[in-house]
């Protein structure tokens, strides 16, 4: 598939995985290769975190969180004061837990808000942990509900709209090809389409080891040599495994990324190896 | 400081770190490995996953109860999971007045919504727990799985949140008894929660004061308890437990965990490395690549690639343990399979125990 197409069908992908998947690598990854096809991108880290390294200089990044995210709605309702006042005094916290899932929607605000803008061709989100994913996608949902009128009200319809029209807003979510994660993410990939409505992009497989390995060989499984290639050999089974249960489970494209021996190396191994994924798909 | 020393001689160990590590697992096997040097341990674990959850004995248990799970000579494994809920019903029934505040306040809306919602409460009661076990004459060692969050310090600045707040000059206008609905609300106050009103609709809203005003009176006991748990996290007898894993991306992560407990003064007494790869015999990846002409060059390449990833790690591990001079690492290899049962803790243990 052409690249550029790929990373145009909709306006922002927010990625999401359980912790150490690599999901801001990912993140990251996808923004590069967003700007080397000459996509307008901006990154987005939504818990206040400061974006991984290897981010082409090219993309914009910006850190949200909520209590940023409360600050800016106060002050675009003219209590910049207020909020200061409030914040210093613990009061937002109290605010945000009488409707819980307000902090949530006020951060899925301000993604539609910079969705709206038009600013930019492309908006990733380094998303949450995949088990708050869905606290987060749901929370206007529940909001809606909870909340009968107002202002919230109104945002939580708005941000459903965005969230439920794919041009607008897909999921992608990322694994590393092992077992547990895996089956984590199918549970998790059919909670987010048919209970939430959002739509899921393919599910970026990272960090695949399947290098060809020699074969047949008679070898003293405790030397050296045997040890490293009967580990060598078990893990690549592992991630085939994986890799298996993931087709078979959820009908849905992958990428796979490739195992790096260095996994900070995003803009020299990981971006070409996103573009390479990418271009094969169907 | 060493592990069996900090297993030997603490009373509470704080296990933090970035989600994805293994850190619940490690956590299970410090407890598993205090009750082999014959203390009385708990692990408190934090929406385990389910089949670790299983492992321990935790899978069909709702609420606090500790459950037992193995007995070493005088040494015991106990484990229990953190029930928020549960845990904020029982601080209000042990600071309310009377039946009467129980009962109005475990049915408000506003608190069922603060006890119950996932964030930020989670912390403060997860310190409460570990006070509250820390204070049970059944355990001399408290072991806790700190809840998954980006930043460090959530977890300990949360009681002293609560303290500070309760200490707040606008709470205390809140909670004042002369407070009869909205509409006495003057003053200072009015804009505030004119504004809150218009967030989160006055029907919340009311919900809130109702719950403010059922709580005039307790937040004596809140505040007392939460300074307790302070206390106790930034005593002698705490330790923290930084738990890491070496690639680059966890480690950055980590850094940022280490420098925000460091500016604190919080001290990290020990960093564990977790699934370490692993090495097989002392050949050195360069020069197993040299050795790549011999007939078997394919194997050779292999062991290369295997220890390239080995030595980057140890290189990654450290220059991040450079940041932290004073403390002490343990590394743990990485494991072919999850931990699904007691074995694999067990099995991790006799990593943690080396001599």
């Amino acid at each position: 598939m052409d690249t550029r197409h790929f990373l145009s069908t909709s306006r922002v992908l927010i990625v999401a995985g359980k912790g150490g998947v690599g999901k801001s690598v990912v993140a990251t990854t996808l923004a590069n290769a967003a700007t080397s096809v000459g996509l307008h991108t901006l990154l987005v880290g939504i818990e206040g975190k400061k974006v991984v390294s290897g981010l082409d200089q090219r993309v914009e990044s910006l850190a949200i969180s909520p209590g940023a995210a409360l600050s800016d709605y106060f002050d675009s309702l003219g209590l910049g004061r207020i909020s200061r006042r409030l914040l210093a005094a613990g009061i937002v916290d109290l605010v945000a837990s009488s409707a819980p899932g307000i902090d949530d929607l006020l951060i899925l605000g301000k993604i539609k808000q910079l969705e709206r803008s038009g600013d930019w061709d492309l908006i990733i989100v380094d998303g949450p942990p995949a088990g708050q994913a869905i606290g987060l996608l749901r929370a206007p949902l529940s909001l809606r509900q909870a909340v009968g009128g107002g202002p919230i009200h109104n945002q939580a319809i708005e941000i459903i709209e965005m969230l439920a029209d794919p041009k607008r807003c897909r999921v992608m979510m990322v694994s590393t090809p092992e077992l547990t994660p895996v089956s984590e993410l199918i549970d998790t990939a059919f909670e987010i389409e048919d209970e939430i409505g959002v739509a899921l992009g393919p599910v970026v497989l990272n960090g695949i080891d399947d290098e060809p390995l020699p074969k047949n060989l008679k070898l003293n499984k405790k030397s050296e040599l045997g040890s490293a290639l009967t580990y060598r050999h078990d893990r690549q089974q592992r991630h085939a495994l994986a890799c298996a249960l993931l087709s078979q489970e959820l009908p849905l494209q992958q990428l796979r990324l490739p195992h790096l021996i260095n996994a900070a190396a995003v803009s020299t191994e990981l971006t070409p190896a996103m573009l390479a994924a990418i271009g094969a798909l169907p | 400081m060493k592990l069996e020393q900090l297993l030997r001689t603490k009373s509470v160990l704080v296990c933090c770190g970035t989600g994805g590590v293994g850190k619940t697992s490690v956590a299970a096997a410090l407890a598993l490995s205090a009750a082999q040097v014959g203390r009385r341990a708990i692990v408190i674990t934090i929406d385990p996953a389910r089949r670790l959850a299983d492992a321990i004995g935790l899978r069909h248990k709702i609420g606090n109860e500790p459950v037992l799970v193995q007995q070493i000579g005088d040494g015991q494994m106990w484990a229990t999971m953190l029930d928020v809920g549960e845990t904020f019903d029982s601080l209000v029934k042990q600071f309310a007045k009377n039946q009467e505040q129980t009962d109005e306040i475990l049915q408000n809306t506003f608190y069922r919504n603060v006890s119950r919602s996932i964030s930020g409460t989670r912390d403060y009661i997860a310190a409460e727990r570990l006070l509250a076990l820390h204070n049970d004459s059944r355990f001399d060692l408290v072991i806790v799985d700190t809840p998954p969050t980006r930043s460090a310090l959530a977890f300990i600045e949360a009681p002293e949140r609560l303290a500070r707040f309760l200490e707040n000059q606008l709470f205390k206008m809140l909670i004042s008894p002369t407070l009869t609905g909205m509409k006495l609300i003057t003053g200072a106050l009015q804009p505030v929660v004119r504004t809150a009103g218009k967030i989160v609709g006055t029907a919340a809203l009311d919900d809130a004061i109702a719950f403010l005003r059922a709580f005039a009176g307790m937040e004596d006991g809140f505040r007392q308890r939460a300074k307790q748990s302070s206390a106790l996290l930034r005593g002698p007898l705490t330790s923290f437990v930084l738990i890491a894993s070496a690639r680059s991306d966890t480690l950055e992560e980590a850094s940022y965990f280490a420098d925000s407990l460091q500016r604190n003064n919080i001290a990290i007494d020990l960093v564990i490395a977790n699934r370490m790869p692993p090495r097989f015999g002392d050949t050195s990846a360069e020069v197993a690549l040299t050795r790549s002409q011999d007939a078997d060059q394919d194997l050779w390449r292999n062991l290369a690639h295997l220890h390239s990833e080995a030595e980057e790690a140890d290189a990654q591990l450290a220059k991040f343990m450079l940041t932290l001079p004073m403390t002490s690492c343990l590394r743990i290899s990485e494991r072919s399979n999850d931990i699904v049962d007691l074995n694999g803790i067990t099995d991790l243990t006799t990593s943690l125990l080396v001599p």
